[in-house]
């Protein structure tokens, strides 16, 4: 138990990251309802196990890895099977859609991304596959270290790294794609 | 060998792990340096930053609403 009085502890030092658990729920659901249950339950189940939290460590990794394991759960719930699923077992029911083919780098110049809105990022992001998502969400909007991140999604380090960089790479390349609409063309682009 | 196009990848990587905080004491040292003497580092860790940025301003944050806060508080008290 980290302090004395689990109440204010869970006040003071886990509820100040709602905002952002919601947020990762959401991008993880698509659907605010779900996401508003996902938190619930993840900081009852994160207060009923407050005292396997270890004093001095992320509480904000911890309850975001909480929140990854009530999603698999609640997976595991929907499609009723007993057996043992993993995130990625999930990830992959999620999203059938075939991996693409994405170059290493896609070069999105400011004037060109200066263009681009905010609910064309949003969308930019939901459309594509929950793996890569929650890496972008965890990693560029949390800031979360690669390492917290392996440890959230119990992935290796090697996997973040590799997973990040084409996930950003596919977020650009559908940015890209909403900024050719804005009449951008190809040469805008090139260096 | 390496091509242009290689060149740039190498580049887009290490730009991507030197903002990740991901390079090691080595690594982050010769990117430095890098970046002193080669403009293709620093026009593509400047496209990189701002696109950062960006994403972080524009993305569509969700918000909690206030019940939900304390329908939590009531529910662990209960």
């Amino acid at each position: 138990m980290p302090t004395d009085n689990k109440y204010d502890f869970f006040e003071k030092e886990l509820l100040m990251h709602i905002d952002a658990l919601h947020n990762f729920a959401f991008y993880l659901s698509h659907n605010q309802e779900e996401a508003d249950d996902l938190v619930q339950e993840t900081y009852y189940k994160a207060f009923k196990h407050i005292e396997y939290f270890e004093d001095g460590t992320n509480s904000k990794a911890w309850l975001f890895k909480i929140l990854k394991n009530n999603f698999i759960n609640d997976y595991r719930r929907k499609s009723r099977s007993l057996k043992r699923v993993d995130f990625e077992e999930v990830l992959r029911e999620y999203d059938d859609e075939d991996d693409v083919d994405l170059p290493d780098e896609i070069a999105l110049d400011p004037d060109v991304a200066g263009l681009i809105l905010g609910d064309e990022i949003t969308q930019a992001l939901k459309t594509i596959p929950i793996d890569y998502r929650s890496l972008i969400v965890l990693s560029d909007l949390e800031d979360f270290t690669y390492e917290e991140i392996s440890k959230i999604l119990d992935i290796p380090l090697g996997t973040v790294r590799s997973r990040l960089h084409r996930a950003r790479a596919m977020l650009k390349k559908k940015l890209y794609s909403y900024a050719k609409g804005f009449g951008i063309n190809e040469k805008n682009n090139k260096h | 060998m390496i091509t242009p196009t290689n060149e740039k990848k190498q580049i887009y990587m290490q730009v991507n792990l030197f903002l990740d905080n991901q390079l090691e004491d080595s690594e982050r040292s010769d990117f430095l340096t890098h970046l002193e003497n080669n403009i293709h580092y620093s026009q593509m860790l400047h496209q990189e930053k701002h696109f950062r940025s960006l994403f972080k301003e524009k993305l569509t944050r969700t918000s909690v609403h206030p019940n939900l806060i304390e329908h939590i508080k009531k529910r662990v008290q209960d």
